[in-house]
């Protein structure tokens, strides 16, 4: 049965995303879910992942392929 | 779970009672609106409260400021620190005391309190970077979600309803509390803005950071708005206050064309939030 109090559009807990971004670390779909969920890129989501991407190749050994 | 548990009139005469704010924070608060908040008189103010004056030294000699075992008198401190820092200490310090929502199943105040400072700090970064007021845009950042901690401290039953149609629904906690009780706490933070004789354009702010998720209500244009509406979304990007159920909040597209964040130095702001939320929240025992 339906939950009447359940805000429409809204699928329930735990809900994957709808929309797979290749590449997106799980911490950032999880994060940018309800947007992907309706199958559009938030304009903060590529700075986030850039933003993350850039701090992981820093802390990488030197000579290591990014 | 059946009807709307709350109605603005409600929640309106219950702000209406609130405290006046405690006098400390008051001044701070409006000192730091016209900007003449002066370092002898925010140094007295800290002065007397010992608390508060551990705080602001080692959050000054923390490791991230780089002037580790060097400062050590408030003055020195407050200089280092800059007062938008600082008052964002002791407002943060004396919204705990002002508000009590521990009966609020549901809510956590430290978990709260980490997202207003990231909020603020992100609110001062893009406020510096786009030409405005910083010190009013990490104030307004920093309460920006005051709303919720009133509902907590004086409807936790129906707050706690409406995180846990959030958390179970996996929406938005603005929008179950829409669906719940027929308002959202950036509504009810207009409401206590307006109580406590903030700035117009500061309770617009604060009243209208989740414009874009709603489905009516007049669109907020100020540059303060836009700044705080964004700042809030990148706190919940970074997720420094910790929550598993943290979700990023859409943006309005008006507010991002306003604001340009791409022509912004966006990863140097994200750092800024990420390090000064740490520093602080070390210093509050966050």
């Amino acid at each position: 049965m339906n939950d009447p109090t359940r805000p429409a559009g809204s699928p329930g807990p735990s809900s994957p995303p709808d929309t797979k971004v290749p590449g997106l670390p799980a911490e950032l779909a999880h994060l940018f879910r309800h947007s992907l969920r309706d199958s559009r890129i938030h304009p903060l989501m590529p700075l986030l992942q850039h933003y993350r991407q850039a701090a992981l190749d820093a802390d990488k050994p030197e000579g290591e392929a990014p | 779970m059946t009807g709307v548990l709350l109605d603005v009139g409600t929640v309106a005469r219950r702000v209406k009672d609130l405290p006046a704010l405690p006098h400390a924070l008051g001044e701070v608060l409006a000192a730091l609106r016209r900007d003449d908040l002066h370092i002898e008189r925010c140094a007295a103010l800290i002065e007397r409260d010992q608390a508060l004056c551990g705080r602001t030294l080692r959050l000054a000699n923390s490791p991230f400021y780089g002037m580790s075992g060097r400062i050590g008198t408030i003055r020195d401190a407050i200089q280092m620190l800059g007062l938008g820092t600082v008052g964002t200490l002791m407002t943060a310090a004396l919204l705990s005391v002002q508000f009590d929502p521990r009966q609020c199943a549901g809510f956590e105040f430290p978990r709260f309190l980490r997202h207003a400072i990231g909020t603020s700090i992100a609110a001062r970064e893009l406020a510096r970077a786009t030409g405005h007021d910083d010190s009013e845009a990490g104030l307004a950042g920093l309460l920006h979600d005051v709303g919720q901690l009133a509902l907590a401290a004086y409807f936790p039953a129906e707050l706690s309803a409406a995180l846990a149609l959030a958390h179970s629904s996996d929406c938005p906690v603005a929008e179950a509390e829409r669906a719940l009780l027929n308002l959202d706490h950036a509504e009810v933070g207009g409401l206590v803005a307006r109580h406590w004789c903030f700035p117009a354009r500061m309770a617009e702010a604060i009243e209208q950071h989740h414009r874009s998720e709603r489905q009516s209500g007049p669109a907020a244009e100020s540059a303060l708005s836009d700044i705080v509406h964004l700042a809030d979304a990148i706190a919940h990007a970074l997720n420094v206050g910790h929550d598993p159920d943290a979700a990023v909040p859409a943006v309005s597209p008006e507010a991002w064309a306003r604001l340009r964040p791409h022509a912004l130095p966006m990863a140097r702001i994200f750092a800024a939030v990420e390090g000064g939320v740490e520093a602080v929240c070390a210093e509050l025992l966050l």
